[in-house]
Formats: C-alpha cells, structure tokens, sequence
C-alpha cells in the first residue's frame, strides 16, 4: 500500500469513526463503501468521506457519480488525489 | 481530473443532463462522440455537399448572414465567409466566464451537432472533443449576446479557440489558443463551409449557463428544506402545517413534495409541538374565569415556518420545469439551416433563437428570489429577541452589548434579497429589435441565464447565513432532540462549526461554510440522509 492510501484509510476511519476495523485487512483493491466493503460504511460515510477529502486534500468532490466512482478503492481514491491536487479551474 | 477512472458521457445529443454539463465543464467527467451521433453526423454532412455541389442556395454555406444573406457567395470564397464570421462576431467585453462554464459552453455546442443534423465534419467534431478532454477552455467575455440567432459573440469566441486564434485557459492560465493546442498535440482546424455558422449559431452559451444556475438552484432548495426543518424544530414549530392530509387537499406537486422532504427530516424530533397537545396546554393556562384570556403558547405558527410547503411549492416545480427546457434545448439541434437526410431537406428556420431558455432563467430567477424572501425572514426571526421566542438577541452568546453576534451578519441577507428583487425582474421581456431589423424579436437569453448565475450565488450568501445562524441558535437549544435526518445533518455540520462569538472576523465563517455548503457533496441530494 503507498503511503498516501495508507493515510486516506486512517483518514476514513477516523472520519467515520471505525474504531473496530482493523486496518492491516483492508486492500488497497477493496471497496471503500457498500455491503462487499471490508470498512462497513454506507453512503451517508461516502458523503462524509466525500467532504473530508475535499477539505484536507483542496480536490472537488461535488458529483454524486464522481464520489462513488472515485471511491472505488483507496488506489482510485489516491489516484483521484494526485491528479487532481493542483485543483481544476 | 487526470485520471484513468473519469466517467466518460457519449455525446448523441440526447440524454445529456444538466449535472452531465455542469460535470464536464468542472472536468469531473470527459467526453466521447457516439457512434450512432457519428454515422448520422456524416450523412448529414454528405448530404450538404452533395446540395453544394448542385450549386444549390443555402444560408451561411454559400450566402452571406443575417440581413446580408441575399448577397450570394463565390463557392471559392465560402470558406473564408467562416472565418470572416468568427473573427469578425468575437466582439464581446466583460469579464472572461469563468473556465468551467466555457468548457461545459463547448461540450453543450459538442452535444448538438453530434445531433446529426448541422452537416459539419466528424475532424470538428474530434477536435471539440478532444479539447474538453484536454482541459482548455475558451476565453469568452461574459457580454454581447442577444440570444436570438443564438449566442452568436459568445460562440465566436468559443470557436476563436477551434481555429487556433484568440485566448485559452490551459491548467488556469491564459494562454493563445495556438499554444494550447501544441502543447495538448493538437492542431487548429480550417473550418469548411456552414461549419463557422455551425459553431456559432445556437444557443450553447446561454444553455450551459442555465446549467450552473440550475445546479446551484437545486442545492440551495435542499438547503431551503433543511433550513426550514431546523427553523421548525428550533421554534418547536406545530407538526400539523406539513400534514400530508393537509396537502393532500391542494395537491401541487411541489407542495406535497415539500412537506413530504421537511417531515422526512425532522422524523424522531422531540422538538416540535404536536397539534393533539395544543388544547390541553392552552387551556391549562387560564386560571381564572374571563371573558378573553391570552395564551403564551402559539395557536398557529408565523407564515414562514407554517406556509414553507406553500410557497417552496411553485420553487420546486419552477426548477422541475427549468430541468426539463435546459435539457430539451441541450439535446437539440439549434443552428440554422438544419439539414435531415432521411427527409431529403435542408430547412431555414429559427432554432437558434433562445427564449425558452430566456424565460425558463427568468422564471428560475422568480423561483430563488422566493426561497431567498422566506429565508431572510426566517433569519430575521431567529435574530429578532420580539420575534425569537427566547433566544439571545442576534444570537449573541457572550456579553450583549459588548459583543454583537449576527448582529451586523444580517445585513448581508438583506441587502442581497434585496439585490435578488431586483434581479428577478425578467429579461425574456426585454427584445431590442437589432441587426437592420433581421433580428427584430430578440430573447435576450445569454443575459438572463447570466442574471440567474448571479441571482443563484447572491442566494448562497443568504442561506448560507442563515444555516450559521440556525446551528449558532441549536448551540442554546434543542440540539439534543433534532430529528434523526436533521440530527445527522446537524452533527456534519458541527464539526466545521464554531458558535459565533466575536472573537473571529465573521467573513471567515461565511466563506469557510458556503463553500462547505455548495461546493461540496453535502447538499446534492438529502436522501441520504432519510435512511434509516
């Protein structure tokens, strides 16, 4: 796992508050929200995720479809990240 | 968005939404051309050239423009009249519109052709592509169109960029369109006959536009709700005004729908006053026997809490409305002549002419500068101690006097409902016959859909506002007892918010939420919230 998809997936915890998950398990392939997602999380906790990435990383998170499409997995989360850091105009 | 995963939307001309517009012009998703759109975009090209080369007349391909087109053009001459059109027609002043809206103008103006009946070449086609997908935008000045015969100073500074001339932003800076192009390896393209008129006449500008509005109108309506819903619970507002009996007797739509959103978000609240307890309470309280005697408690709740259905009613279904002509009008062929193979016709006529957008940013600016009217005076309640039913004067949390809580805050929402009054006089109704009286009726539609742009964000402001102040009013009250929608929403929203005690420059706060507000997800939809 690279270290900004390490960081995200505190991130995420901490966000969400997944005091229980255990963070060796999670894959960087794994999904981030829904029912096959190893962090239990629903779509209010993507909304949650949505925004927090927003705030800490400067990158938009405005579209429905663009959220659940970037919160793929942490490599797409990441990828999104570092494509998108400088921020769009 | 530089990444292998952006949603791609096949452009066909139809089914490109609203939120698809505003997406790709943000670069939150590319584009592609649908195959289908490409088979039936070269039948219609082939078409026009085979009726070129029967030396047939056909406006703008080998006849001049507008009150000039009995002047009959040299075929060798016909694509310097493209040209000629784009250069001389980028004629607009103002303040470039912003990056993400030129993009989204281009990628509308790319949906319509990809129609398959304006008769321009599939290399057009690919190269407004691939400039969307590369991330440039067109300089365009934000004034000079009437939005008759379309956007037409808009869309010439959109093609300027098509043709390697004029400016670009590239990565946020402006740089000459010819040097985009380079260094996105791409290269300009001479433009054959009708493709400038192609380009230019139709209403791309003021339909992407329209799209920002819209998108803007549609989270401050959920904000509106949630706002109300708040309001609601903070004032223990009586549960009857959104019964669904109630509605069901003046069934608008939008007013159902509406009630139907503010019970959804103040589900579970033990904040509200249920309309079975009034009579027990009220009576309690007369201890002697009088002719009249005068209850604390509130029979019925002032209009801006009890009448929110009422009137967000015709603001929902204004916006259902403007929904369904942004997205005809982004999906339509809009140029002129129109050309139909299967038909065996190239028809002169007027699609390019714009005031169903015209009125539906008109009728959109009416809708805002409602919601902005019952947000204001809910804000007002909130800061009012004659209105506010106990809550600290301006919501002051400290020293009253001393320090002034929301105090000078509320002028922002006043003066711009103010302004927003203004600008929700219609447009549409403006037509100044111009161009030798050729374009004697005109829709003035690039105009309003840019008055609505500013209408929508002067209403961010007020709302944005007034969210502070309902989260500064649940820091005295009721925070406890929200609703389980309105709870979650309430507990998002804490963790950006500090109660307001004059110990930060207010502007901060407005800035640091509204963004938070409408230039994130948070908003987009409340369903969300309403799992259980």
């Amino acid at each position: 796992m690279e270290p900004l998809e390490r960081e995200l997936l505190e991130l995420i915890c901490t966000t969400c508050n997944l005091t229980e998950v255990d963070q060796t398990t999670v894959g960087r392939n794994d999904p981030l929200i829904g029912p096959d997602s190893p962090l239990g999380t629903d779509s209010l906790d993507a909304l949650e995720i949505a925004v927090t990435v927003q705030q800490k990383y400067g990158v938009r998170m405005d579209s429905e479809n663009t959220s659940r499409t970037v919160l793929q997995s942490l490599i797409t989360l990441a990828a999104y990240i570092n494509g998108n850091r400088a921020g769009s105009n | 968005m530089n990444m292998s995963t952006t949603p791609v939307i096949h452009l066909s001309g139809s089914g490109l939404t609203f939120q698809d517009i505003v997406a790709i012009g943000r670069g939150a998703k590319k584009v592609a051309l649908d195959p289908d759109a490409v088979t039936r975009c070269r039948a219609s090209r082939a078409f026009l050239e085979k009726a070129v080369r029967d030396k047939k007349i056909i406006y703008g391909v080998n006849t001049s423009c507008g009150p000039m087109c009995n002047k009959i053009i040299n075929d060798r001459d016909i694509e310097t009249l493209q040209q000629n059109l784009i250069i001389s027609h980028a004629a607009g002043l103002g303040e470039p519109i912003r990056p993400s809206i030129a993009r989204a103008i281009l990628a509308v103006r790319l949906n319509t052709l990809a129609k398959g009946y304006s008769g321009v070449r599939i290399e057009l086609l690919e190269l407004m592509r691939d400039m969307i997908n590369a991330g440039i935008a067109p300089y365009i000045p934000e004034c000079g169109s009437v939005g008759a015969s379309g956007d037409l100073i808009h869309l010439a500074h959109m093609s300027l960029a098509v043709i390697g001339r004029g400016k670009v932003y590239l990565e946020k800076e402006l740089i000459t369109a010819k040097d985009a192009l380079t260094q996105c390896g791409l290269a300009p393209l001479t433009l054959s006959f009708k493709e400038g008129l192609a380009l230019m006449n139709g209403t791309a500008a003021m339909t992407a536009i329209a799209a920002f509005a819209l998108e803007g109108a549609g989270k401050l309506f959920n904000v509106a709700c949630v706002n109300a819903a708040f309001a609601v619970e903070i004032f223990g507002g009586i549960d009857d005004a959104f019964d669904a009996d109630l509605h069901a007797v003046k069934p608008h739509p939008g007013q159902i729908r509406v009630a139907e959103i503010i019970r959804q978000l103040y589900r579970g609240t033990g904040n509200i006053t249920y309309r079975e307890e009034l009579h027990e309470r009220i009576r309690g309280e007369n201890h002697v026997d009088t002719p009249v005697f005068e209850t604390s408690v509130n029979v019925q709740d002032v209009y801006s809490l009890r009448c929110t259905p009422q009137i967000l009613a015709p603001v929902r279904e204004t916006l259902d409305y403007v929904t369904a002509t942004v997205e005809t009008e982004a999906n339509s062929s809009n140029d002129n002549p129109i050309i139909i193979p299967e038909k065996n016709k190239i028809i002169h006529g007027g699609n390019f002419h714009g005031q169903s957008i015209s009125f539906a940013m008109d009728m959109l600016c009416i809708a805002i500068s409602t919601l902005c009217n019952l947000s204001e005076r809910r804000l007002n309640k909130l800061l009012d101690r004659n209105l506010n039913e106990g809550l600290p004067e301006h919501l002051i949390p400290g020293q009253v006097g001393l320090t002034m809580g929301f105090m000078g805050a509320q002028y922002l929402a006043t003066s711009s409902t103010a302004e927003n009054r203004g600008l929700a006089a219609p447009m549409s109704v403006n037509s100044i016959s111009c161009n030798a009286s050729n374009q004697d009726v005109v829709s003035m539609g690039t105009v309003a859909a840019r008055k609505a742009c500013r209408l929508v964000g002067n209403a961010k402001h007020i709302v944005t506002l007034e969210i502070l102040a309902d989260l500064q009013a649940l820091s005295f009250r009721n925070a406890d007892k929200l609703g389980r929608a309105t709870g979650k929403i309430h507990a998002i929203l804490s963790r950006d918010f500090q109660v307001y005690d004059d110990s930060r420059i207010f502007h901060e706060d407005l800035v640091a939420f509204r963004r938070l507000l409408f230039a994130g997800p948070l908003f987009a939809d409340l369903s969300v919230y309403f799992a259980e």
